[in-house]
């Protein structure tokens, strides 16, 4: 095979490294197909580059489908919308690391609160105080078990704050990712 | 007056049904696919479009594919054959799209 179309498979390839590598395998493989028909046709290496046009924009496409179509939260949807907006340019280094980095941080935070909770009760009942955990407005200082709720509680506030940020993210993409796809 | 705006969100809207209704006629690979489509103005689309398409479609378990040798050199292909659940969201599309078209010939006045 040419040696452009194959640096073009390479390409896409790196660019499609947040998904699932069998995926990645098949994608690139239909590409490769159709590539070596529109060869056998007789087209140039050039006229099918132009064909396909830019590896970054087709690998976008990909991703772009890949993270508006499927819900809920994992590392690789993660990791594809990196990739995705890594590749989506100045709007997209403005909004969504801002959204995405507040969404995971305030998921994380709000897992960590009661599991913080549970260890200042569980360490109260075996006789060791953390007052170093907990919470104190003015004089006020609950006890470890008073904040056991409270910090489920903030947990779940906290988590609900991220997850909005998180659907914001996955909003934003796809208003992005369907704006810049002009079918014409 | 530009009427590229508008006809580019029609083909936004009806894309996923003409794909269906092609890979329903007969198993179908994706270059073949976009060919065919070059031939009706109003329905191109690129690579770009298709492919990312096909996939969701077949995610959504609405097509089905599998990798098939073909003769003489030429490289494996990947068909899209359609699926029962396809067939079902196709009919139900096709009703749908009956109503469009009765409802904007009705508002015609024809």
């Amino acid at each position: 095979m040419e040696k452009t179309l194959d640096n073009y498979l390479e390409k896409i390839d790196k660019f499609l490294k947040p998904m699932a590598v069998s995926e990645r395998v098949d994608i690139v493989k239909e590409i490769q197909s159709e590539m070596l028909e529109l060869q056998q046709n007789g087209i140039s290496p050039a006229q099918i580059i132009e064909r396909l046009g830019s590896p970054k924009e087709l690998a976008k496409a990909y991703l772009g489908e890949t993270i508006s179509k499927s819900s809920g939260f994992g590392w690789r949807k993660l990791s594809a919308v990196i990739a995705f907006y890594s590749l989506a340019g100045f709007g997209g280094m403005i909004v969504l690391p801002f959204t995405s980095i507040c969404g995971i941080t305030f998921m994380f935070t709000g897992v960590l609160c009661p599991i913080m909770g549970i260890i200042k009760f569980g360490a109260h009942l075996v006789g060791i105080e953390m007052p170093q955990v907990g919470i104190e407005i003015n004089s006020y200082t609950a006890s470890a078990a008073t904040f056991l709720p409270i910090s489920f509680l903030i947990g779940i506030v906290l988590f609900a704050t991220g997850w909005l940020f998180w659907k914001l993210t996955i909003f934003t993409i796809k208003a992005m990712s369907i704006g810049k796809k002009k079918l014409v | 007056m530009n009427i590229d705006d508008w006809k580019s969100q029609i083909k936004r809207g009806t894309l996923e049904f003409c794909i269906l209704l092609l890979i329903r006629k007969q198993p179908t690979y994706g270059y073949e696919l976009i060919s065919t489509l070059e031939n009706y103005p109003i329905m191109a689309a690129k690579e770009n479009t298709i492919y990312p398409l096909l996939r969701r479609l077949l995610k959504e378990d609405f097509i089905s594919s599998s990798w098939q040798e073909s003769s003489e050199g030429l490289p494996p292909r990947k068909y899209y054959a359609i699926t029962d659940k396809g067939l079902e969201y196709l009919s139900a599309m096709s009703a749908e799209w009956d109503n469009l078209i009765n409802t904007i010939n009705e508002m015609k006045g024809e």
